[in-house]
């Protein structure tokens, strides 16, 4: 596998950037750095080594909000991005934590937070990431999901099968044979998903 | 015949004379007690309570016989009187969010036109309370709007700069033997960015003005050069001039007005807005420009000076009006205006003294 030890940090404070960059490289870490959404997006498609991903909520053009940051995470989610995101934040707590939580944050730290719970939360969010990969070499895929109790297993369902048709489309590299394969079905009820849930290959 | 009838015209036309006058009279008097009444409630700068305790003067001129009320002033109740408390009531109550005024006004029983003169200022007086009521709402909600911005905004800052004191902490405990040097450059490279945030902090709180403001050298071609980059603005900049000029006034209406661009150009992620600049001589001030075209068309340039409005949600609202402050401080002039090609220009005149070429020292040196 590559680098194991990267690390992406998204924050638009620069003197933050530094010396949070700072502790991590002291630690072992290698860094990439990013500043806001799409800066960081761009990144994380380019470099499939980073594992975990720092993040602050509050990024430009709204830095005094979450919105930027949550954004992020759902790209995260919908693109399927293999890493874990880990987010730091000043943000108002309660709120910020509840959205990062939905939107697929591995973990929550307020600012100010220690080193060393930064470093605790990286640590674990990278043996979770690599245990997932692990697994994943074993034919397992973990999918997250969040469902709407209410609206009965038909909905639960029909989520879990677009969210596993996308992610094992993205892991082949779009191959409908070899997706169908690792799926146990045939090509043409991968090509039926596709339809189903309007997937694309630009997805 | 027609002279039978003159002395009955006479009469006739002298009585709708009288009357006309005494109309005329009667209304005069109204419309002056009226007046008394609004120039009264300005007097108390549209103070509910001042102008209820004060307005039984006027009130009485009017013939009325007596006022109380009764004041819940957000929980506090207050109640007064004047003159005498019988004859026909007049009975209000007006309500405004957490404020209450219950007024009871007593006037002789009257008929006819008196009785709508009567009624007229009435009306006047219970309307003016309702307004200043009013008045008092919406200044009470824009100041609670404005001190919640504020909160966010020293929320958001000090949580980053405990955050900063926290990893500086964590550096100097916990740095591996051997990389001391290292540290040393992370902080030497993150502490100036950390006190150009605690100085903008200071400057927010204080209002813009800067306690202490030495003149330093600025070669402002450089100056602008390194905030567009802060604020990931593209700076076409024409011309540059070397001056001395106070140190947080220029930094802070420079840093205020680029900001302003990049909140205005909202730019598709990854491009950044393009920003003309022009830095001129023009006698014993700077002339600077700022010209962009990548802004909303809809920015009504009236609000763009006024304290706590902002066009974007994440905006405080308070740095344009506090450049402005502190430019016209120093002698100098802000103003914006919308070009004919659709461009929002920002220009400053910058009043200082000009370096000559070849004098300028690199900055903070102690030469000038």
């Amino acid at each position: 596998m590559a680098n194991q030890n990267k690390i992406l940090l998204v924050e638009d404070d620069l003197a933050l950037r530094t010396m949070l960059r700072g502790i991590l490289e002291l630690n072992g870490y290698s860094v990439a750095e990013a500043g806001q959404r799409s800066e960081a997006l761009g990144q994380l498609r380019a470099d499939p080594a980073v594992e975990v991903v720092i993040l602050d909520l509050g990024l430009p053009p709204f830095t005094h909000q979450i919105t930027e940051g949550i954004q992020t995470l759902k790209q995260i989610q919908a693109e399927i991005l293999p890493v874990k995101v880990v987010v730091l934040t000043g943000q108002d707590q309660e709120a910020a934590a509840l959205e990062a939580i939905r939107e697929g944050a591995f973990d929550f730290l307020a600012k100010p937070a220690s080193a060393e719970t930064i470093l605790g939360a990286v640590r674990r969010a990278q043996l979770f990431q690599q245990k997932e990969l692990e697994l994943n070499r074993e034919g397992i895929t973990r999918i997250n999901l969040n469902v709407q109790v209410s609206e009965g297993m038909k909905g639960v369902r029909s989520d879990a099968e677009e969210r596993l048709v996308r992610q094992v489309l993205k892991e082949t590299g779009f191959n409908v044979y070899q997706s169908a394969k690792r799926l146990g079905v045939k090509r043409e009820n991968i090509y039926y998903f596709m339809k189903k849930f309007g997937i694309q290959r630009d997805d | 015949m027609i002279e039978q009838i003159y002395p009955y015209l006479i009469l006739i036309g002298s009585t709708i004379g009288a009357v006309m006058f005494y109309l005329w009279r009667q209304a005069r008097r109204v419309s002056k007690l009226n007046l008394a009444l609004i120039r009264l409630n300005e007097q108390h700068q549209f103070d509910t309570p001042a102008f209820l305790r004060a307005a039984w003067e006027p009130l009485s001129r009017a013939g009325l016989q007596g006022i109380s009320w009764r004041l819940d002033w957000f929980g506090i109740p207050v109640e007064g009187q004047a003159g005498q408390l019988k004859g026909e009531e007049v009975f209000r109550e007006i309500r405004v969010r957490e404020m209450a005024v219950a007024v009871t006004l007593f006037q002789k029983k009257r008929q006819g036109e008196r009785h709508y003169f009567n009624e007229s200022l009435i009306e006047t007086f219970l309307l003016l309370l309702r307004t200043d009521m009013l008045i008092k709402a919406g200044a009470t909600d824009a100041s609670l709007a404005q001190m919640a911005k504020l909160n966010l905004f020293l929320q958001h800052d000090m949580k980053n700069i405990a955050q900063f004191i926290q990893f500086t902490a964590d550096h100097l405990q916990g740095a591996p033997e051997g990389s001391e040097q290292q540290v040393l450059n992370y902080l030497r490279t993150a502490t100036p960015l950390i006190r150009e945030r605690a100085d903008r902090i200071v400057r927010t709180l204080k209002g813009g003005q800067p306690q202490n403001n030495p003149l330093r050298p600025y070669r402002l071609q450089d100056e602008i050069e390194h905030l567009c980059d802060l604020h990931r603005l593209d700076c076409d900049i024409q011309g540059t001039v070397d001056m001395l000029a106070p140190e947080h006034t220029l930094d802070s209406v420079l840093d205020n007005i680029l900001k302003n661009y990049g909140d205005f150009s909202q730019p598709e992620y990854g491009l950044r807005p393009l920003v003309h600049v022009g830095i001129s001589e023009n006698g014993n001030s700077v002339d600077i420009t700022f010209e962009s075209q990548q802004t909303p068309s809809d920015i009504p340039l009236e609000r763009l000076f006024e304290p706590f409005w902002s066009s974007s949600p994440d905006g405080l609202g308070i740095g344009l009006y506090q450049a402005k402050q502190l430019l016209e401080m120093r002698g100098g002039k802000l103003g914006v205006q919308r070009k004919d090609n659709g461009a929002l220009q920002f220009r400053i005149a910058l009043p200082g003294k000009i370096i000559n070429e070849g004098h300028m020292q690199h900055k903070g040196t102690p030469t000038f």
